[in-house]
């Protein structure tokens, strides 16, 4: 069974580790370039974005010590990491729990005369060495960046922080399996997960500039305990006994789930809620919707789409109502300030929530154009595509109406997260121009559907590799984004990104240049997309 | 007559000598077709092939003259295809999947879907994850059925149905064909193409060794049958009854493979006391390997033709 749990770990561990090497080695080759040479360059580097990254404090801990190249990497990389290992572990937890007995191994186990204790330890055992292997493999990355940017980290304080990244994700899945216990399914399963995850993740980020929610943080949040850990900052320290309570809260929640699920019957969830009884019916739907093509791609997900919405508004909520007081922050440093009059045209309050929110907003609909990528790939493999095309429906419509419906999808979310966007700025006193915010808030719709063209292509011949090439894209395209100008890129370079072909609308107009490249990814990539589609085999 | 099905040289290669091989087949219009095949002998290829989902490597399908590749829309206009297992709608209830896939084909009576769902007592107010194996299958039924098909295509249609619904499922395809629709059945178990077919075409290794029509079908059915006597075993009557073969005898106990009628049999057995008669059908791979090793393709139009029984 171990063997088998390796195989089903095998594709996380292998992107994971991918991801954390890259991420890892960019970030600290990143350095010399962002923060100079000399030591005065270092000092002032050090000193405006300890400033600067107060307003990241939602996301990241405080910096500290960043004008030398372990504290920046403690900061910027072992900072950011939880965010990437916590949400592996948040996939992996649900997979195991829910995915696996969705299709029904957790039942072919079981009948095989494995017992639950057994089957969870196994998976936990399985993922924890997957974890230990992926950390080992980012913090040595990381070292080997250091070195080549000509200052190795120490390997006692790098072990350390690598040994709380693997607490904190052991806590992550163990808090997601019994999460999973409450659930049916495993998109159920990752999005409760991903909601109590969350409000961990955002009580911490939240208590490191309010005072007042330490105590709730302390109790509830495993990303406290994870940040009481800072050992390559200069002057940080290993917290010991917070480290052994993220093992421990692990430990706890592990065996918590192995009792849930002892307690519940396999396919079920542990509460299960009564239902209202229903008469029989041997009738159609009369909901018109579901006979409507996109519409009915869109109603089966409205429910997605409202938690995308909400979430993605929640964030530029924050963003702009806190854009001021981080702007007034910020202007202390004069570079900044002269930067952000000239970027806001004389408002550096607009130019400062145009680069904050606009660039999480195309992470976030990234990440949305991939999970409905990995639907239309999940179509094809799991026998759906073939139903659908068993009726009257030609591949090229099925084509169409997947970047119709996606359109539609991402019009919703982008308009949801624009009003909070305007709603948080009218709470920080900060007055958007109506006509930039809606264009600025209409071109992430060609920048959405460019990824999902791309998607579509990968979709279209070879649906079972398209996720993982799409997220590979993805990540490359942000690293690009974040490290290309800090390493003096050509243009054309910085210009494979997808990313960079967005501009800053809000501040700086229409990037046309940028608009034509994604309008033709998009056009190119589902025409594309639905001749490959035409002629390959269904279900191959 | 336009055939209902018609393929010539239809191919779908694998390699390593998986796939489908020149098939040459015609279904006459109004006619029920059993396409009997051990798993893997290439059935649901050839319904892959005839729905358009995959491209053939060679030759060519049509359907009511209509080209399964270029013509795939207008093909599945007139066709219904029922699975072996249908994909998951998740959370989605019964009558819900039933309204969607009616919005992609149009064109469907609500009556129809009562009347098959009353039939098979099949609730539609369920969440399709809520649903039974069975009927889940019972949902596929109704979906395939629902818009009065002129070609119906089943592919293992009643895995999952308990015997009752298996003999409302062969009811309902008699009554389709009486109503004018051609069936082809995919099937690996003999005793349901007999049950419907007017044809049954015999396929393995992803070639067409046989067609037989079903007055021939007793060519193939053997039965692996045991028998206990209280006293003396009528052993040479047995072995020389027509029809039995492979004849061992233990004690008081006889095990013999019978192909065809039991009627020579039975005469046989008269004046012995038997005390106990086990008869059962053998697997269908188990019957190839009896009567058909080595046995070649069949040509569109042969029937009743064995190639090289062993």
């Amino acid at each position: 069974m171990f063997r088998l749990t390796w195989r089903l770990q095998r594709r996380g561990l292998i992107g994971m580790s991918a991801f954390g090497i890259f991420y890892g080695i960019f970030q600290a080759a990143a350095y010399n370039s962002a923060a100079g040479p000399t030591a005065a360059t270092r000092h002032a580097f050090g000193q405006a974005t300890e400033t600067f990254g107060r307003q990241y404090s939602l996301f990241l801990p405080l910096p500290h010590g960043v004008d030398t190249i372990a504290g920046f990497i403690q900061w910027r990389v072992y900072g950011a990491l939880p965010l990437l290992f916590g949400f592996w572990a948040l996939l992996s937890a649900s997979g195991a729990t829910r995915g696996d007995e969705e299709r029904g191994l957790v039942e072919q186990w079981l009948a095989a005369g494995v017992g639950r204790l057994r089957y969870l330890v196994t998976r936990f055992v399985g993922f924890a060495l997957s974890a230990v292997i992926a950390i080992t493999l980012t913090s040595a990355a990381i070292d080997g960046g250091a070195a080549g940017a000509g200052s190795a980290l120490p390997i006692g304080p790098l072990i350390e922080v690598s040994v709380a990244l693997l607490g904190l994700t052991l806590a992550i899945y163990a808090v997601t399996t019994v999460v999973a216990q409450l659930t049916v399914t495993r998109g159920a399963a990752a999005g409760l997960g991903g909601l109590v995850v969350g409000v961990m993740f955002f009580i911490n980020g939240l208590s490191r500039s309010v005072d007042t929610l330490k105590p709730l943080a302390q109790t509830i949040s495993p990303f406290y305990y994870y940040d009481r850990t800072q050992p390559l900052s200069p002057g940080g320290t290993f917290d010991v006994p917070a480290t052994l309570a993220l093992f421990a809260v692990a430990t706890v929640l592990a065996a918590l789930a192995l009792w849930f699920m002892r307690a519940r019957d396999i396919g079920s969830a542990l509460i299960r809620l009564p239902t209202r009884p229903r008469p029989y019916t041997d009738r159609p739907s009369p909901n018109r919707v579901l006979r409507m093509p996109v519409l009915a791609s869109i109603y089966e997900q409205r429910l997605g789409v409202l938690a995308w919405g909400l979430g993605a508004a929640f964030f530029a909520f924050y963003l702009a109502s806190v854009a001021r007081q981080t702007a007034d922050l910020i202007q202390g440093s004069a570079g900044f300030r002269n930067y952000l009059t000239v970027a806001g045209h004389g408002n550096p309050y607009i130019a400062l929530t145009g680069y904050f929110w606009f660039g999480i907003a195309l992470l976030l609909l990234a990440v949305y154009a991939i999970t409905q990528v990995a639907r239309w790939s999940a179509d094809d493999n799991e026998g759906r595509l073939e139903m659908l095309l068993s009726a009257p429906v030609s591949r090229t419509r099925v084509v169409i109406e997947r970047a119709v419906a996606l359109m539609f999808r991402l019009a919703i979310i982008i308009a949801i997260s624009s009003i909070a966007l305007d709603l948080g700025g009218a709470v920080a006193n900060i007055q958007f121009d109506v006509g930039a915010l809606t264009v600025a808030s209409l071109l992430l719709e060609p920048f959405g559907l460019s990824f999902a063209a791309i998607g579509a292509v990968l979709a279209s011949r070879a649906p079972r590799a398209t996720v993982a090439v799409l997220v590979t894209y993805t990540f490359l395209s942000y690293l690009i984004t974040q490290l290309g100008p800090l390493l003096r890129w050509p243009d054309w370079a910085l210009k494979i990104s997808v990313f960079n072909l967005y501009g800053a609308p809000l501040t700086n107009g229409v990037d046309w240049t940028g608009l034509w490249i994604m309008s033709a990814i998009t056009i190119g990539g589902f025409s594309v997309g639905a001749l490959l589609m035409k002629r390959r085999d269904v279900g191959s | 007559m336009t055939a209902a099905i018609r393929t010539r040289g239809l191919s779908k290669n694998y390699g390593q000598g998986r796939g489908l091989f020149d098939l040459d087949l015609d279904v006459d219009e109004g006619e029920v077709l059993g396409y009997l095949g051990p798993n893997g002998a290439g059935k649901t290829t050839t319904i892959r092939l005839l729905m358009g989902l995959i491209h053939p490597t060679a030759g060519s399908a049509t359907i009511f003259g209509l080209d399964c590749q270029r013509q795939a829309v207008e093909v599945k206009r007139q066709v219904a295809y029922v699975p072996g297992e249908l994909p998951q709608f998740g959370g989605l209830r019964g009558s819900e999947v039933v309204a969607y896939v009616a919005g992609l084909r149009g064109g469907v009576d609500e009556k129809v879907v009562a009347q098959i769902c009353q039939r098979f007592s099949l609730d539609l107010g369920q969440r399709f994850r809520e649903y039974s194996r069975g009927n889940k299958q019972k949902l596929a039924i109704v979906l395939g059925f629902m818009h009065r098909p002129r070609l119906l295509i089943l592919d293992e249609p009643t895995g999952g149905l308990d015997p009752l619904n298996q003999q409302e499922f062969y009811n309902l395809c008699r009554e389709t064909r009486d109503a004018g629709a051609t069936v082809f059945l995919s099937s690996h178990i003999l005793s349901e193409v007999e049950h419907i077919s007017d044809r049954v075409g015999i396929i393995r290794d992803g070639r067409l060794v046989k067609t037989l029509k079903l007055s021939e079908l007793h060519e193939i059915r053997v039965h692996q049958v045991e028998i206990e006597f209280a006293g003396t075993v009528p052993l040479d009557a047995i072995r020389a009854a027509q029809g039995v073969d492979r004849v061992e005898a233990k004690d008081h106990r006889v095990r013999c493979v019978v192909q065809g009628s039991f009627e020579s049999l039975m005469k046989a057995l008269s004046g012995a006391t038997v005390v106990n008669f086990v008869s059962h059908e053998p697997s269908l791979e188990e019957i190839f390997l009896t009567f058909y090793r080595g046995a070649g393709p069949v040509k569109a139009g042969e029937t009743g033709s064995t190639a090289r029984p062993a």
